[in-house]
């Protein structure tokens, strides 16, 4: 009896539109498969460490802290089993070279010896406890130490960093797996910074945030008694007037990567609210495609009442009925589970180019995955066979054979609502992508950008070099592409340094904190800066190079002065009385950070400690122009090659997290709208069908084709339309607490909903209007011949 | 075998109270052929179903095979049907998605009969309407008359002891129709009482008995020359 069954399903399949049935399903199975196992990666971050329970991380509004932490913390607090620091020159990017071969490298952590203790890296070559004692020692994973010494064995080789310190290579780790908060290369002995203080310029201080820390804790529960305990550690340490210094607070280190943002991460962290926007964006194209299964099985059901009958006829008793329902939805789901296990196979690699992950299709098989897709697959299977199992085997053969009644009129608000649903979902999420690609046109159109050109960025990492760096200047400006040249500590897009100032004989107790870069001559001109009060850096003033100040528009309000003209000519000096000079001008704002924040006060002065060279050029010819400037550049430097980026992508790179959600919303919201036309599709084809006599007639006493069409379409629209005025609402509360993740950010428009609304509703109509063309261009004498 | 007495249906709707039989008595005994006639609306099909244990009559009784079957739950009539009652209908009602094997296959199928018999029996069954070159097609792959020959096909595989059978003529041309009689008269033959509502007088000669109704009424009755088997 089962294969009867199985055949009548594999036999309706070929004939009907259940391909489009299963096709849907599979598609929204697939996409979720996909946000699970990016949902089950964000979650599963740092959790492979064995002690990853135990262990947190000491923090205040700042990821690092003083160095001295971690070693007097052990040593007091019996909780504390073990305690290591990090270090990681995030500013810079040293040359490592090994003979010939050298790199730019940017991933090296100066670590404590105890890191072995702490975090499970398992060590491959060399000893976990000595590995990194000595100053000058270096640890190098995998595949730098292969890129390195290819198949020589590095242990004891020497690796020299930026032409000055000499490394010994004494121990092999396992690459850092690819869920943590913190990834190296390159592992250097902490010790090596204490040798090194005074090269460095960074002293290793309670006050100098230098050290991520880390503490292993005997008991995870010590954590909030050892947390309330820091002011009076402090007070012990420093003196009372520390005591409301910092809020230091101990963080599991499992909630760093969804749920840190603090100045000085280690790597920009994930989003917590991004995990819970795809889940549940994943949850609706799992509705929506499991409804669109369920309507579809429904609606095609009831052109099968005959065959209910006749199997009535002949003896089937509805048990009988219900299994033979039930077995048929339940293969199509199964089926549709098969392939989206498939598809989303086939997908994975451009989802981890768009998600920017490195997963593996693994995850599905183990654990609760596969559980789980057996329970959508018996669900849906369940779900979509019960209502003909239930409501088709209970009519009664001498209606439907009469084919006087239609039976499927039963399952029509189900299908009306499973409809508004899913066209309610589909606009949200169309909505949603087109509000963010909104903000991330709005965040790009305000960062600093010359028209037609481009600004190229050159880290300056030659230290011996930097008192050349005017004769380079001069040099790069002979080229006919370059507009202007600026060197300066920081560019905008990077971190800058921050300081309290105050005016000259003002109250040092209540600085303004303001970001404080050293810039030249030729800053202002290279990025477009416009004044707002005042004058520029000139070279004819010579005392600009000691004393003069360039602020922007926040700072002279911050200062107190809310016109910049009364800003011009007062007298600015840091909190600790050095560095007083005369703002000699105002910049207009402009923003030096990502949209995240609000612009911070800034003052610009002429004592830069040259890092970078910023290069602004015209754009065409862009290729010659940057081979032009290599030359040139080697020509000064030729240990270090010419690295450079666009300060566009610089500022891009900052609005990653938001660029890779909006893509990835777009594509689900795509795929959403497909999944629901599918099924609006198989509605319409069998609305069109129930419907063939009463077009027959119709066409019969004159109806034009127009007309029919307009019949058939009305419902659906209506319904389309009602879905509109569920999602705007929603996708309005929803974005706007997106938007409040961002200081600058664009207003919704009713714009948007109007183009969403009238998007789905054309997408809509073209696929109601195909079957209903076709239907109101049918033979009347056809459709009434049945009669 | 049949004996239903003061058979009566009324179909409601909110408004409009129709009498679709009306006081209706009948007798059939086991391996009779009777043909019921009349105009349309007459009740001729909402006999049939009240006979064929599809639908319940609204008043009187009906005896079938020593049961009194007119309270039946649909439940106790599907289980009784089983077997019992085989249906030839006009438009033939084959299922489209099964072959013509499958389709006879399927009463016993519900009847849970072990597969070698009724691998046997269906092809005996073929054989027997002639149709056995076409089992594995589909209903849409045949003529009408063809299709006709596997829904008698599919009627008569279990063996029943009540064939009824609603126009089956009424869809063919003369030739086909004529087949499609004597198979049935071939089945009567075999034991099988036939009960067959006809607008066609000339199928009605195959019978033993003629049931002229109207508005619900039996009018008359006319018994033929042909005398059956069992009488």
């Amino acid at each position: 009896m089962l294969k009867n069954y199985f055949k009548i399903a594999l036999r309706n399949f070929k004939k009907g539109h259940a391909y489009i049935n299963v096709a849907g399903l599979a598609v929204g199975m697939a996409c979720c498969v996909l946000i699970a196992l990016f949902v089950r990666d964000e979650l599963s971050y740092d959790r492979y460490h064995e002690n990853a329970e135990r262990i947190v991380r000491l923090v205040e509004e700042r990821a690092r802290v003083g160095a001295p932490f971690a070693p007097v913390m052990q040593a007091e607090f019996p909780e504390v089993e073990q305690a290591v620091r990090l270090h990681h020159m995030f500013w810079s990017t040293p040359l490592l070279t090994v003979g010939e071969r050298g790199f730019y490298e940017g991933r090296i952590f100066f670590a404590d010896s105890n890191l072995f203790a702490v975090f499970s890296f398992r060590l491959l070559r060399g000893d976990p406890k000595t590995a990194l004692a000595a100053p000058f020692s270096m640890i190098l994973t995998e595949t730098t130490a292969a890129k390195y010494f290819g198949d020589a064995d590095p242990i004891g080789q020497i690796i020299t960093y930026d032409d000055i310190h000499e490394y010994t290579v004494t121990g092999i780790v396992e690459d850092t797996p690819p869920n943590s908060h913190f990834r190296f290369d390159f592992l250097a002995s902490f010790s090596t910074l204490y040798a090194n203080e005074e090269f460095w310029g960074m002293p290793l201080t309670w006050t100098n945030p230098t050290a991520i820390t880390y503490l292993l804790l005997r008991d995870p529960g010590a954590a909030e008694a050892l947390e309330a305990a820091i002011p009076d550690f402090i007070v012990r340490h420093r003196g009372e007037e520390f005591r409301d210094w910092r809020t230091f607070r101990l963080q599991p280190l499992t909630d760093i990567h969804l749920k840190s943002k603090l100045r000085f991460e280690t790597e920009p962290n994930g989003d917590i609210a991004y995990v819970y926007i795809f889940a549940l964006i994943g949850l609706a194209v799992l509705l929506i495609a499991c409804s669109n299964f369920i309507n579809l099985t429904t609606a095609r059901s009831a052109e099968r009442a005959r065959e209910v009958g006749l199997r009535k006829v002949v003896g089937a008793h509805r048990g009988q009925l219900i299994r033979q329902f039930l077995s048929e939805s339940m293969l199509m789901s199964v089926l549709a589970g098969a392939l989206a296990v498939a598809l989303a196979g086939l997908a994975l690699p451009v989802f981890n180019t768009l998600a920017g992950k490195a997963l593996t299709m693994d995850a599905v098989v183990s654990g609760g995955m596969l559980a789980g897709l057996i329970g959508v697959v018996l669900f849906v299977g369940v779900a979509a066979g019960s209502y003909p199992a239930f409501v088709l085997a209970r009519f009664r053969p001498v209606t439907v054979l009469k084919g006087a009644a239609t039976p499927a009129t039963g399952g029509a608000m189900l299908r009306k609502g499973l409809v508004l649903f899913q066209f309610a979902v589909s606009m949200v999420l169309i909505a949603g992508t087109a509000i963010v690609y909104e903000q991330l046109a709005f965040m790009q159109s305000r960062t600093l950008h010359v028209d037609d050109e481009q600004i190229v960025v050159a880290p300056m990492l030659d230290r011996s070099f930097r008192p050349q760096v005017e004769t380079l200047k001069e040099a790069l400006m002979q080229h006919p592409q370059v507009v202007a040249v600026s060197g300066s500590h920081r560019v905008p897009g990077q971190l800058m340094n921050g300081f309290g100032y105050v005016v000259e004989g003002g109250d040092r107790e209540d600085p303004v904190s303001v970001r404080d870069v050293g810039v030249d001559h030729d800053f202002t001109k290279t990025f477009g800066l416009e004044l707002a009060a005042g004058r520029g850096f000139s070279r004819e003033i010579v005392t600009d190079e000691t004393d003069a100040y360039l602020i922007n528009e926040t700072a002279a309000q911050a200062f107190g002065w809310m016109d910049p003209e009364d800003a011009v000519g007062q007298r600015i000096e840091r909190v600790d009385g050095a560095q007083p000079g005369v703002v000699v001008g105002v910049v207009e704002d402009f923003h030096y950070l990502s949209l995240h924040h609000p612009i911070e006060p800034l003052v610009m002065h002429l004592r830069p400690f040259v890092m970078n060279l910023a290069i602004r050029v015209r754009a065409d010819d862009l290729p010659a122009t940057l081979a032009s400037l290599e030359r040139t550049w080697q020509q000064f430097t030729p240990a270090f090659p010419f690295d450079y980026y666009f300060l566009d992508d610089a500022f891009d790179s900052r609005y990653r997290a938001e660029k890779r959600a909006g893509q990835l919303v777009g594509y689900f919201a795509l795929l959403a709208i497909f999944i629901a036309c599918l099924g609006l599709f198989g509605l319409a084809a069998f609305s069109a069908a129930q419907r063939t006599k009463e077009i027959g007639v119709r066409k019969v006493l004159g109806a034009t084709v127009g007309g029919l069409v307009v019949l058939l379409s009305r419902e659906f629209v209506r319904l389309v339309g009602l879905a509109f005025v569920l999602a705007v609402p929603l996708a309005y509360v929803a974005m706007s607490r997106w938007l409040d993740g961002f200081a600058y950010r664009v207003e919704i428009s009713w714009g948007i909903f109007l183009m969403v609304g009238s998007l789905t509703l054309a997408i809509a109509l073209v696929t109601v209007s195909y079957q209903a063309v076709k239907a109101a261009l049918a033979d009347p004498v056809e459709s009434l011949r049945y009669e | 075998m049949i004996k239903a007495d003061h058979l009566k249906k009324v179909y409601r709707t909110d408004e409009v109270e129709t009498t679709a039989l009306n006081n209706v008595n009948l007798e059939i005994e086991a391996g009779e052929f009777v043909s019921v006639m009349g105009p349309s609306g007459c009740g001729k099909s909402t006999l049939l179903n009240i006979l064929g244990l599809l639908d319940n009559p609204s008043g009187g009784t009906y005896n079938f095979l020593g049961h009194d079957v007119a309270g039946y739950s649909e439940r106790q009539r599907a289980q009784f049907r089983k077997g019992n009652i085989g249906f030839v209908f006009q438009s033939f009602n084959l299922i489209d998605e099964l072959t013509v094997y499958e389709n006879v296959e399927l009463p016993l199928l519900y009847l849970g009969m072990a597969s070698a018999e009724r691998v046997r029996r269906v092809e005996e069954t073929l054989e027997r309407v002639n149709i056995m070159h076409r089992k594995d097609h589909f209903p849409q792959q045949l003529s009408g008359g063809q299709q006709q020959r596997v829904a008698v096909a599919r009627a008569v595989v279990a063996s029943p002891k009540l064939i009824l059978a609603d126009e089956p003529t009424g869809n063919l041309d003369s030739t086909n129709g004529e087949e499609v009689m004597q198979l049935l008269t071939e089945m009567n033959e075999a034991g099988a009482a036939i009960v067959m509502v006809t607008h066609s007088p000339a199928d009605a000669e195959y019978s033993h008995r003629i049931i002229h109704l109207f508005d619900g009424h039996i009018v008359t009755e006319n018994f033929l020359e042909r005398k059956y088997a069992h009488a």
